[in-house]
């Protein structure tokens, strides 16, 4: 900013939150609160079996079920039967090789997973429509399923996509220096094998689609719980063979998109539209909870063999990682999750030396794309694993460790020389790691804790343990975002973006943003997101890039509509622009405040009636402008904990959680630790409950929330806080993402506290996730026999 | 899932096997079993309700074909069941022993389960299906005496 009216800047305050008021009051619109008129319901039928040929399907008996309006299998689409886009194609790294496999909206010849969607019923109500599909005769030839990551490679194993000669996606190194050669000199080198099962999102709105269809304007307007209404809409727009004009996409309230929501043309999703368009009625989907953990995307199955190499100090002289990736039955997402796994190991280490290479695998379960986090989370695993049992080896305290490794604050920008997900080198834009470090060792009382509090809990028979990790987060990638602002004549300004939102607090960070250039309160900003009508560019929520990319779009653009503020109000008060000041909602000669002139007039003045426009003049106080960074920024941070565990239950309590995060400039400081607490929350979901389990034959055995086991409020600590800023060079507010952050080093966290919780009675712990039942049967109880 | 197990009839082995041929008698192995005819050479087909857990009276079309007869010592079942819950397939290995006037069952069954009886049943399937193994090779007892 170039001049700041106000003494206090609307940019770090946290005022509440625009959004509350409709939330709280039940007056949100979510797709499910779309009823209109001769509206109908759609429910799905889905494979019960994880792989098979799809002999037939027998929709006469459903489609003669009173109230059933339609039945289609994958036949009666047509020409509309396409399998959807590759949304992510592979970065161009010198050593990748791809094959790419992406979902159909109905199976028309092999069923790939369970839950998969063979037909789709429409009715007058849900009930109906429910019934109908007890009526529908699949009948599928069954094959063995390939149920596990390993499986997919293994010899004879059934081959899932028959073009391919074998169930290998992808297979992708990268690297910088020569491992061998700095390992070949090391003190010690660890090896280690390294397992992280798969979780479900778990929003607490499923997906949902509801379309209309409006002939007489030839218009199409779709409700979708997306986080990428734009692409949505421009998609949709060209299968369906309409001008993008012509369709509307909203993204209304939608509660929590956590990833899963940024996969893009679900069969659901591309279905719905159509059948509104063909039954010219309008028609609505709400996914319910169970088909949800079959139907909605998934994440974090890898398995890794990982080594480190150290010199006799800790010093890490190189990593060498190979990992397997599940990718499920499709890849549509491409690399992104394994490659982020790849780029976030390294950490905020200084790792001369790399090798990593990674095999994405198909297998017969849920399509895998990112979740909070995307596959950051493995590298952090791997790396702090690493590092803790190199401390333990040298004799090394493990905070200490990671000091010595960490990269100087003077070394940024700094290339890791590897390809992000990005498509851009890996270039860290800044960091400055060892301040957050002391900040959280200080917050945790680490060394009161070793010396004092441990012992003591010791000598009362208690099992506590204090862990402490690092990790960064590469944030805000591009392409672009854009906004575009306007001053109304009631002197409120009004705000349109492309971004979706999700329950991020856009509608305050952005007016924030917004607000702060234009004098006014982030109360007199309203935010418009998610409604292809109102902004007709952008790409989504994802990435940790809401603030970063369309933050910055927002507020250039109000940037903007303050030149022609000054401009109009220079005219108006007879003054010059350089003597003016902006402030409490209207524009005043400096130190003369009644020479004061309203926003609202300014906006009446700015769109002048006949006669009073000069030639070349742009009506209105608006402006649109767009963000587009060169690369991605990379935020940090610190996470500490205390945690206590009962030996015979096997139940943790976490009595302390430290989290010193760095997202660069803080807009508001209050979304900001809101988004860390609810990704700890996530993060300590996928530590010690949340785990899909399959068996062998790729058949989900936990698909409800009666068997998976999701964090509750009881679960969750008081988290700590505290910020470093390190503003990022790259957009000019200086932010970093915060998005996924507090979800990515949760596991290596509680691996960490438990092994110094139990000294000695657990083994090297090198999987995620735990669970009571698992942790059960890893702490040793033959000591005390 | 496997179901592995014995148990004790209160009968020869010759009336234990040639009785799990008599449909009426299979039928009762089968707890929850409302039909099962012979439709051919060791194949039934009929009908079941089963409830699971959260999967209440789910009803299923099964089929149970009869295959490496050795009279009186073993034999193995085929057996599948579809309903809209999902599905129940796999095979049953059942060896008896002669015990004079008693005969020791040694049964294995190796079930694959799919669809929502799966996803939201699994947790209780192994001790329904325990359980509904025993309670219905009971009946079976009684209507050999």
């Amino acid at each position: 900013m170039t001049e700041s009216e106000s003494t206090e800047s609307l940019i770090g305050a946290s005022p509440l939150r625009n959004e509350d008021h409709r939330l709280l009051t039940g007056a949100a619109l979510f797709v499910d609160d779309v009823h209109l008129d001769g509206m109908l319901h759609v429910t799905f039928v889905r494979s019960d079996y994880a792989h098979g040929h799809l002999r037939g399907v027998d929709l006469s008996a459903a489609r003669a079920h009173p109230g059933v309006i339609a039945a289609y299998a994958a036949d009666d689409l047509g020409d509309y039967w396409a399998p959807g886009p590759l949304l992510v194609p592979p970065p161009p790294i010198e050593r990748c090789e791809f094959r790419s496999a992406t979902q159909v909206p109905l199976v028309k010849h092999k069923v790939r997973h369970v839950g998969e969607a063979i037909a789709m019923i429409v009715a007058t109500s849900r009930y109906v429509a429910e019934d109908a599909v007890a009526l529908v005769e699949v009948d599928i030839d069954p094959l063995p399923p390939v149920a596990t990551t390993e499986g997919a490679l293994a010899a004879g194993a059934s081959r899932i996509h028959d073009q391919f000669d074998s169930n290998e996606a992808a297979h992708v190194v990268q690297e910088k220096g020569d491992y061998e050669a700095a390992a070949a000199g090391a003190a010690l080198r660890i090896r280690r094998r390294i397992i992280m099962d798969r979780g479900a999102s778990a929003p607490m709105e499923n997906r949902g689609v509801v379309a209309n269809w409006d002939e007489r304007c030839n218009e199409l307007t779709i409700w979708d719980t997306t986080q990428a209404p734009i692409p949505i809409r421009n998609g949709l727009a060209s299968m369906l063979g309409l001008p993008e004009t012509q369709v509307r996409v909203i993204a209304p309230f939608i509660g929590g998109g956590f990833g899963p929501k940024i996969m893009m043309f679900y069969p659901e999703e591309v279905l719905i539209p159509w059948a509104a368009m063909q039954l010219k009625q309008p028609v609505k989907w709400i996914e319910d909870r169970q088909e949800s953990f079959f139907a909605t995307t998934q994440e974090r199955e890898q398995i890794h063999e990982a080594e480190l190499a150290v010199d006799a100090e800790g010093r890490i002289l190189g990593v060498k990682d190979s990992f397997l990736c599940d990718t499920g039955a499709y890849n549509p997402y491409g690399l992104t999750v394994p490659i982020n796994s790849q780029c976030t190991l390294l950490g905020p280490y200084a790792v001369p030396n790399y090798w990593s290479e990674f095999r994405l695998v198909f297998t017969n379960k849920p399509i895998v794309t990112p979740v909070r986090g995307a596959g950051r989370q493995h590298g952090v695993f791997v790396m702090e694993r690493l590092l803790d049992i190199a401390a333990s080896e040298l004799g090394i305290d493990r905070a200490e460790i990671r000091r010595r490794n960490f990269l100087p604050p003077d070394s940024f920008p700094h290339d890791h020389e590897i390809l992000y997900q990005d498509f851009a080198p890996l270039i860290y834009d800044s960091g400055n790691y060892e301040p957050a470090l002391d900040r959280a060792l200080e917050m945790i009382e680490y060394d009161r804790f070793k010396s004092e509090l441990q012992p003591a809990y010791q000598a009362e028979g208690r099992t506590v343990g204090i862990g402490v990790v690092s990790y960064v987060e590469g944030t805000g990638v591009g392409p672009y975002e854009g906004a575009r602002v306007t001053v109304q004549t009631d002197g409120r300004v009004c705000v349109a973006t492309g971004v979706g939102t999700q329950g991020q607090g856009h509608f305050t960070s952005f007016a924030q943003l917004v607000a702060e250039p234009l004098g006014l309160t982030a109360a007199d900003v309203d935010v418009i997101t998610g409604d292809t009508a109102r902004f007709n560019w952008g790409t989504g929520t994802f990435a940790s890039r809401g603030a970063v990319v369309a933050g910055n779009a927002c507020h250039a653009a109000a940037m903007a509509v303050r030149e022609k503020v000054l401009k109009t109000a220079a005219n108006a008060l007879g003054a010059n622009e350089v003597d003016l000041e902006i402030k409490n909602g209207g524009v005043h000669v400096r130190d003369v405040p009644d020479r004061f002139v309203s926003l609202a007039d300014l906006a009446s003045l700015a769109n002048p009636l006949r006669g009073a426009v000069r030639p070349g003049t742009e009506p209105g106080l608006e402006a649109t402008a767009y963000f587009g960074p060169e690369r991605g920024c990379t935020a940090s941070g610190i996470h500490a904990m205390v945690l206590e565990v009962d030996r015979e239950t096997a139940q943790l309590e976490i009595l302390r959680y430290v989290v010193v995060h760095d997202c660069g400039t803080v807009i508001n400081p209050m979304i900001v630790e809101g988004q860390i607490h609810g990704g700890v929350a996530h993060g300590i979901g996928n530590a010690f409950y949340e785990q899909l389990v399959f068996d062998e034959n790729a058949q989900l055995m936990n698909a409800s929330f009666m068997d998976y086991l999701l964090p509750t409020a009881t679960d969750v600590p008081h988290i700590e806080t505290a910020h470093v800023t390190t503003p990022s060079p790259l957009n000019p507010l200086g932010v970093k993402g915060v998005g996924e952050a507090g979800a990515i080093p949760v596991g290596a966290l509680f691996a960490q506290a438990l092994e110094d919780a139990l000294a000695g009675d657990v083994p090297e712990i090198l999987e995620m996730p735990l669970s009571p039942n698992r942790l059960f049967e890893l702490i040793r109880r033959d000591k005390d026999a | 899932m496997i179901i592995e197990s014995e148990f004790l009839f209160a009968a020869d082995r010759t009336t234990v096997y040639a009785g799990l041929q008599d449909p009426e008698i299979l039928a009762k192995a089968l707890p929850g079993t409302e039909r099962l005819e012979l439709i051919g050479d060791g194949q039934y087909i009929g009908e079941m309700v089963v409830s699971v857990g959260p999967v209440t009276a789910a009803r299923f079309e099964v089929s149970v074909e009869l295959i490496d007869l050795v009279e009186p010592e073993s034999f193995s079942m085929i057996v599948g069941g579809k309903g809209k819950v999902g599905f129940v397939e796999g095979k049953a290995d059942v060896r008896l022993e002669d015990r004079g006037a008693e005969c020791l069952m040694i049964y294995r069954a190796d079930l694959g389960v799919g669809g929502k009886v799966a996803s939201v049943g699994q947790r209780l399937l192994d001790s329904v299906g325990k359980a509904m193994a025993k309670r219905g090779l009971k009946a079976v007892d009684q209507m050999l005496q």
